[in-house]
Formats: C-alpha cells, sequence, structure tokens
C-alpha cells in the first residue's frame, strides 16, 4: 500500500527561539555555579580569576535566561498563575518554583564571589569622588564586613540548586511522549554536558576578552573544554548506540529529510573537528579560543536541533513540517535581543567590578 | 576591557535591549482574549460521557465541517480545531484504481489526556462528561499542552495567545445543539453522544460495527473517545507515506511555501 497525502495541515512550531536561548543562557548559568563549586571544594591553588569569571558567567545569563523565558510564554504577564496552585504532575510547574530560587542562589553565590572587587568605602573616596560607578558598586558591596566564610556553604546551595535547574529543564522535555526525538533518558545527560561545554567554551572567551587574562585560568579551563567535550561526546554516543526510541526517529528522519541530514552532518563534523584538536598536546592561543567558540556553537546548535527542529518532526504526518525563522522578535530579532541584553548586562558588571580586589580585612 | 571596546558593546547592547523588551511590550497591548472561548467554563454534565464516532464511509471529504467549525467558533486565519485530511492510497498492482481516503481530525477528548497533567497551571482540564476544554483566561501560553498531545489537536491561538482546541462545541451542546461540524456533514458521518448511554445512537453504532472500530494511536494509551469506522490499520499510527508540497500561514496570513 502507498499512501500519498494530498491535503494535510501543516503544523507551525510552538516553541520559539526563545526557547533555545532560555535553556542556553540557563546553562551557562548553572554550569558555571558547577565550575566554581568544584574548584574552591578542590585541593591547590585557589584562582581567582576563574572564580571572578565564573561569578561574572553566572549572574549575567542567570539574569537573561529568565527574561528568554518569559518571551517564550505567549501570555508572559500571566506568569503568576504558575504560583496559583499545585501541579505536583507538571516538571513546568516545578520548573517554575525552581527557578526563582536558582535566580536567588546563583546572585548571592556571584555577589559574594565578586564582592572583593566592590570598592570598599575609603578606596571609593580615596579613588575619585565623583565616580558615580565606583560609589554604586561600593553600595553593593554592602557595607566591608567579612564575607568568605559564607562562599562555601552558599557555594554548595547555589550547586544544588544548579542540579535541580538542570533536572527539571532536561526532564521537562524529556517527559513529552507524544515527541519521541525529545522522549529519552539520554536528553537530561546530554543536555547538562553541553551546558558544560558551552560555559566552559564562553569562561575561555571571557578570560581573553575581560581586562586580566590569567594563562594558568586558561590551561584550567581548557582541561575543562576537554572533560566536558568527552562527557558530551560519550553521552551522544551512548544516546546513539543504546536509545531505540528517540534514536530510532533520528534515524528515520535522517533517511528522508534534507534539513535532517544536513544538522547530522553539521553535528558530526563539528564534533571530529573538536575532537581532533582537543587531542592535540600544545594548543597555540587563538585556537584555543577558537575552539571555545566552536564549543560554544555546538552547544547552541544542539538545543536548536532539539528544541525547534525537532519540532519540524511531525506526530502523524509524513515527511516534515516546515520553519522559516521570522526576522522579527518571534525569531531572530529575538536571539539578537536576548544576546544584547546579555551584552549590556556584562558590560554593565564588568564596570562595576574592574577595580583591584579588596579583601575584608584589607578594608578594616 | 578598555574605553572603546566598551564604547562599542555598549552601544550594540543598547540597541538590541530594546529588541528583547519588543514581545514583552506586543503582548501587554494585545489586551484580552478575543477569541470565544467562554469565559464562564462550565464544569460539565455529570454522568455522562461524550465521544464521537466518525464513519469514513460516509465521508467525501468536502470540508464542510471545517467551514462549520471556523464560523462557529471562529479561530484565526490559518488555524484550525478540525480539519479533514486526505489521502491517496495506491495499491502495489497496477490493476487496482488508486483510492482517496478522506480523515476528519479533531481532539480525541481522550479518556486519559496527556495535555492535562503536565499543564503547569490546571488551565486545561477534563470536565465531569469528559469533554477536555481549556480556560483561555488562566492559560499562559506555555504551549506545553500543544507538544504533549500526540494527535497535534492543539496550537496557540494567534489571537488569544493562549492554547485552542476543539471543545465539542460544548456551548452548544449546553444549548442543547450539535456541535457545528456534526451539524453541518453533508454524509452524516459524524455521530456525537453519550458513551454512557446504551440506547444512544454513538453506542448503538459502535457495538454495531465493534469489529471495525479503530482509535488513532492505540498504543499511546491516550483511550481516545473519537472512534473512526473504515479505517484501514495503515493510518492508525503515523503516516508511513510521502508528504505533501506544504503551504504555512504566518500570523500575518503571508503563505509560505516549501516541497519534499
Amino acid at each position: 500500500m502507498v499512501i500519498k497525502e494530498i491535503f494535510t495541515p501543516d503544523i507551525a512550531i510552538t516553541w520559539l527561539p526563545w526557547a533555545v536561548q532560555y535553556f542556553f543562557m540557563m546553562g551557562l548559568a548553572y554550569a558555571s555555579i558547577w565550575v566554581a563549586t568544584i574548584h574552591l571544594f578542590s585541593h591547590g591553588k585557589r584562582d581567582e580569576r576563574l572564580l571572578k569569571l565564573c561569578a561574572f558567567l553566572m549572574l549575567t545569563a542567570g539574569i537573561v535566561a529568565p527574561i528568554a523565558l518569559m518571551a517564550d510564554l505567549h501570555q508572559p504577564l500571566r506568569a503568576w498563575h504558575f504560583y496559583a496552585q499545585i501541579r505536583p504532575d507538571s516538571w513546568m510547574w516545578f520548573g517554575a518554583l525552581l527557578l526563582p530560587i536558582f535566580s536567588g542562589a546563583s546572585a548571592l553565590f556571584a555577589w559574594l564571589l565578586l564582592r572583593q572587587y566592590l570598592p570598599t568605602k575609603a578606596s571609593a573616596q580615596s579613588e575619585s569622588p565623583l565616580d558615580w560607578v565606583s560609589r554604586i558598586a561600593q553600595l553593593i558591596r554592602l557595607g566591608d564586613w567579612d564575607s568568605d566564610k559564607w562562599i562555601k556553604p552558599i557555594a554548595l546551595i547555589a550547586s544544588l540548586s544548579a542540579c535541580s535547574i538542570a533536572l527539571y529543564t532536561g526532564m521537562e522535555t524529556m517527559a513529552i511522549k507524544a515527541r519521541p526525538l525529545w522522549h529519552t533518558y539520554w536528553l537530561p545527560p546530554l543536555m547538562a554536558t553541553s551546558a558544560l561545554l558551552a560555559a566552559c567554551g564562553t569562561l575561555a572567551v571571557l578570560n581573553r576578552l575581560l581586562k586580566g587574562y590569567e594563562q594558568y585560568t586558561q590551561d584550567n579551563l581548557l582541561l575543562w573544554i576537554r572533560a566536558s567535550f568527552s562527557l558530551f561526546a560519550l553521552c551522544l554516543i551512548g544516546w546513539a548506540l543504546f536509545d531505540n526510541g528517540s534514536a530510532t526517529e533520528a534515524a528515520l528522519l535522517l533517511d528522508t529529510s534534507p534539513s535532517w541530514q544536513l544538522a547530522a552532518i553539521w553535528v558530526l563534523v563539528t564534533l571530529a573537528l573538536l575532537a581532533l584538536v582537543l587531542a592535540l598536546r600544545n594548543l597555540p592561543q587563538t585556537l584555543v579560543i577558537l575552539v571555545s567558540l566552536t564549543a560554544v556553537h555546538l552547544a547552541w546548535g544542539f538545543r536548536w536541533i532539539v528544541l525547534i527542529q525537532a519540532q519540524t518532526d511531525p506526530k502523524y504526518g509524513a515527511g516534515t513540517y516546515f520553519y522559516q525563522l521570522p526576522w522579527g522578535p518571534e525569531g531572530l530579532l529575538g536571539i539578537a535581543g536576548t544576546f544584547g541584553l546579555w551584552i549590556a548586562l556584562m558590560v554593565l558588571v564588568s564596570e562595576l567590578i574592574r577595580h583591584q580586589p579588596h579583601s575584608a580585612r584589607e578594608a578594616l | 576591557m578598555d574605553k572603546s571596546k566598551r564604547q562599542f558593546l555598549g552601544k550594540m547592547a543598547s540597541v538590541s535591549v530594546g529588541a528583547a523588551l519588543i514581545p514583552v511590550v506586543q503582548v501587554s497591548a494585545q489586551g484580552q482574549s478575543l477569541g470565544n472561548t467562554s469565559n464562564n467554563v462550565s464544569d460539565g454534565q455529570a454522568g455522562k460521557r461524550y465521544g464521537m464516532v466518525i464513519d469514513l464511509r460516509r465521508c467525501v471529504g468536502c470540508q464542510a465541517c471545517t467551514v462549520a467549525c471556523t464560523i462557529e467558533n471562529q479561530p484565526p486565519l490559518g488555524q484550525f480545531r478540525t480539519t479533514v485530511q486526505q489521502y491517496e492510497v495506491s495499491q502495489q498492482d497496477a490493476s487496482t484504481p488508486p483510492a482517496f481516503l478522506m480523515l476528519p481530525r479533531l481532539c480525541n477528548h481522550c479518556e486519559n489526556p496527556p495535555c492535562i497533567s503536565i499543564c503547569p497551571t490546571g488551565a486545561t482540564f477534563q470536565r465531569k462528561d469528559g469533554i477536555v476544554v481549556v480556560n483561555n483566561e488562566w492559560c499562559v501560553g506555555c504551549g506545553y499542552c500543544v507538544h504533549a498531545c500526540p494527535y497535534d489537536a492543539r496550537f496557540i491561538n494567534h489571537e488569544t495567545k493562549s492554547a485552542d482546541k476543539c471543545t465539542f462545541c460544548a456551548h452548544r451542546l449546553e444549548a442543547g445543539l450539535l456541535p457545528a461540524c456534526v451539524e453541518t456533514c453533508v454524509g452524516e458521518a459524524r455521530v456525537i453522544g453519550d458513551l454512557n448511554d446504551p440506547n444512544s445512537q454513538i453506542s448503538q453504532l459502535l457495538k454495531a460495527n465493534q469489529a471495525d472500530i479503530k482509535v488513532l494511536k492505540p498504543d499511546a494509551n491516550t483511550a481516545p473517545r473519537v472512534f473512526y469506522i473504515g479505517m484501514n490499520r495503515a493510518f492508525e499510527d503515523r503516516i508511513n507515506g510521502q508528504a505533501p508540497v506544504r503551504t504555512l500561514l504566518t500570523d500575518t496570513g503571508e503563505e509560505i511555501h516549501h516541497g519534499h
């Protein structure tokens, strides 16, 4: 029997590119918390530069992510409805509870890590009494008391909260049985490992971009990139070999859809290139930046394929549905806007933390 | 960061921060719902269980139901609560001429609806009479239910910015009328009724055609309450066939084409 569709509808996507931005930014925020916490609790010399960059990333990405999420709601002003009843069967409802906790924990952790770079009252007055940025930065320091003892406990709380966000964002997508591509237990680990890869890549780029470049930190981050890339690649191989729902669906799409074939070629070529370059013992600095940017682009692209392209996979019909990225806020402008907001925040925060570190002891 | 770099980034940022805020402003300007989903969402009639039988042998694919539903429920341009999908079915041997299959599609008002449990606000719920509805004044438009429905029966209404779907024309049933699609069907292919009443037309039809009753995606564990008579097994699950040239309407009614 040969079936030809003569007259069937094309189903438009429901989750817009804002969702990609949310998952990407959230990934950067929670993974940078993990990096900072693991570094804080590991032996050896404390890398202040790495902690500063992690705090910078968790703060800025952690603010942008929920904004992107609100934009993906078609009724953002009704977001309070999440909190007006109990819906324990919905991962998204749990997410609505976990998200504000994460925002608070990540902002607090970032503040504790960045506090030493905010000017003390004495230094703010002596540097330049008319510098209002310095005045604001000094106010954000909230006094000159010693907060160092709080860093480790808050790091643990923030890391637990980061785990809860990694779990809910993965499970929320995985829970949808009607989308076989999503319905695999490999999806949450794939999301988490790619988030770690993206965060490490971003931290390496930020190390180069922000004043105060440290070679030691870059070497450290390269190790993190190697480890997270290996984890992500292992999860991807595990999914391809051992999953029989999602991977079967992907194989079916590869057989029939040119856009999915293109996506597969892109993923494989990027993975192969990264594996090849990361296998080199000594990497020149420009190559480290290139590798970092490629890693970030792989993690973002992975989210695009999972969240947007997967929506072109029909639940009932044959072939694939059509998607064209619109120019407006529901498309390209939304993507650019989110990144722009992130850049704006980075500029603002970098302006506040440009000072020489002042420990509490020094201030007193 | 040096000064010029910061200035450049600052300029870029100020342009795109504005862009990021556009949808929020747009949505708040959109105002309250424009759709016709009832504001006073009824809890349904206890004791009844509505279902629908669609006799494919009687469907001619005239799309009168699609039009009637659109007039009754006023979904936005390019969005439908029900459609009749059309397929060409040919056998391997050349001697048998190809046949057409008309497949009316709508919400299945499942006994075990996957769209309800995942809703983070409880905006979508099942009434006492089995009809699955959305309170579009409570829905946040997250689109989670649209993904969860295995039948593509739900969509985000472009005008109300909330989830939308077939309601079996609950407002008409409550007024003692038939749903618009049932009322207009020229071949009387669609029959709605109370599955709990053994003497109802739908119960009698299901009994008389017991051997030929099928539902869509029977293995999805959703227990649909829209039944088909005269449907080939090949149409139960995802179509294994050739896709058509599809078109898609944008929010502004602009048509986008693509072929395969």
